[in-house]
């Protein structure tokens, strides 16, 4: 086996990114991390309210990030967690409000029968 | 191959508890039986929530992600390997369980393969318990009872599969055991399911106070889904506190425990066998286990069992199962294929490894 991790040394210039599309969207959204500042602390991916409402001690927050490039890219890959998770909300919310009909066949048409499946 | 044998990391996190697991085999070791594996390190944190609370998937699959990187770490200090570059292969839970759980772990076991270039085995979760358990207790070919938060089968191998002889029509025998104790908020600190063996050990306050409930059995299968309502309903109306709880938990560990006892004696009359293996998370409880010492004895048999390190889950069983699997030249070939399910059934394994 190799002993070379291939991602250690190839960080420095790596900006994450995610490219979202759907079939009831023309258009294709690429989110990206920001401006920062970055931390790992992210702001969608805490506990539940409802855990914290019931008495839960939040023992999982997440370790600081290293000062190393895989640390900055753990950083950025939070904020971009968070800017996906808002995306996707923010979406979901305007489709309630619009009470946009959603082509169901066309959603279905995408999926293997069941029986094929299996 | 590692240093005289092969060396694998196991990841398990299919519900919430997040193992990592190291063993090693000794080269030219078997593997249809008793490998000789030698356990480097068995590492596991479990998320724990308030009493009168379950664990939520999206909770959970935090928990294991901001767990798994420290666990790992502490693994491979605890076995005395500098880094994941003396580590032959990499397995992870492929399911079943749940979802974004099971998520979690694959992305770290996806992460690790293309930063060290190391082959991935995804494993059956169920598979892993019954070759931990044979590995452990050294049950060459038993009948084998699965019983935990998720499953509950009774399973014996026939020809390259582990066969599904019986099992539950609806929840699983550890979902009945944990519901049942968030509705007399019984605390989640270890387990809810050992608090409830704690208070059955108290015994009836009184003899009368033996709770009947409705035991049912069909064939080699059970159903628990009744028999909880039936409980949950007389706990939350019990008249002027005529229960207390340990009769509670003793009545519902008899019925329950006897269901299971019966399926076991059946599947064991039915493939011939002297040997009862108990896994799974509800397997460390020891009423259980005496209960089907009674059964197994009066068939002139033996009972085997392990204890919380192995009956709960972990990643060793992971590392093991999916070592065993590489071992005869099974891995992932496509990261593509480096995928989880909360639905993977244990008899749809092709298990090479053993003889008919």
């Amino acid at each position: 086996m190799s002993s070379a991790p291939s991602l250690k040394d190839t960080t420095t210039t790596l900006i994450p990114s995610a490219v979202y599309h759907s079939n009831t969207s023309q258009t294709t959204i690429k989110l990206e991390p920001g401006p920062g500042p970055h931390s790992t602390i992210g702001k969608t991916s805490g506990p539940s309210d409802y855990v914290m409402n019931a008495g839960m001690v939040d023992k999982d927050v997440p370790s600081a990030p290293s000062s190393t490039n895989l640390g900055a890219l753990r950083s950025q890959l939070t904020s971009l967690q968070d800017v996906i998770n808002l995306y996707l909300t923010d979406r979901m919310k305007k489709n309630v409000a619009e009470e946009k009909d959603v082509d169901m066949d066309n959603l279905i048409g995408e999926q293997e029968d069941e029986e094929d499946a299996e | 191959m590692t240093r005289g044998g092969y060396i694998a990391l196991g990841l398990e996190g299919s519900a919430n508890k997040l193992g990592v697991g190291i063993i090693r085999h000794p080269e030219g070791s078997p593997v249809a039986h008793h490998t000789g594996a030698e356990i480097l390190a068995n590492i596991r944190d479990t998320y724990i929530t308030p009493p009168g609370e379950g664990f939520l998937p999206r909770d959970t699959a935090r928990h294991h992600r901001n767990w798994i990187v420290r666990l790992i770490r502490r693994s491979l200090e605890q076995a005395g390997l500098a880094s994941i570059d003396d580590i032959d292969v990499i397995c992870f839970t492929k399911g079943p369980g749940m979802g974004a759980p099971l998520q979690s772990v694959v992305v770290i076991a996806r992460t690790l393969s293309l930063m060290y270039n190391k082959p991935l085995v995804g494993v059956n979760h169920c598979i892993g318990h019954i070759e931990m358990g044979r590995e452990i207790t050294g049950a060459i070919n038993p009948v084998v009872l699965y019983v935990s938060g998720g499953n509950t089968q009774v399973i014996a191998y026939s020809k390259q599969k582990y066969r599904i002889f019986g099992e539950t029509l609806d929840i699983a025998i550890g979902n009945c055991l944990d519901r049942f104790a968030r509705i007399l908020k019984i605390p989640n600190n270890p387990s809810p399911g050992y608090n409830i063996e704690l208070l059955a050990r108290k015994g009836l306050t009184k003899p009368e106070n033996f709770i009947q409930l409705p035991y049912t059995v069909k064939g080699m299968d059970i159903s628990l889904s009744g028999i909880l309502e039936h409980i949950e309903n007389l706990a939350k109306n019990n008249d002027g506190g005529k229960y207390a709880p340990q009769d509670f938990c003793f009545s519902l560990q008899e019925c329950l425990f006897a269901m299971l006892v019966e399926i076991t004696e059946r599947a064991v009359a039915h493939v011939n066998s002297n040997q009862v293996l108990i896994v799974g998370g509800v397997g460390c409880n020891l009423r259980l286990q005496e209960m089907m010492k009674i059964m197994v004895s009066d068939r002139d048999g033996s009972i085997h069992a392990t204890d919380e390190r192995f009956c709960i889950d972990n990643g060793i069983m992971i590392a093991h199962a999916g070592l065993l699997s590489y071992r005869m030249g099974d891995h992932v070939k496509d990261l593509r294929e480096a995928v989880c399910s909360q639905r993977f059934r244990t008899d749809s394994v092709w298990i090479d490894w053993r003889d008919d």
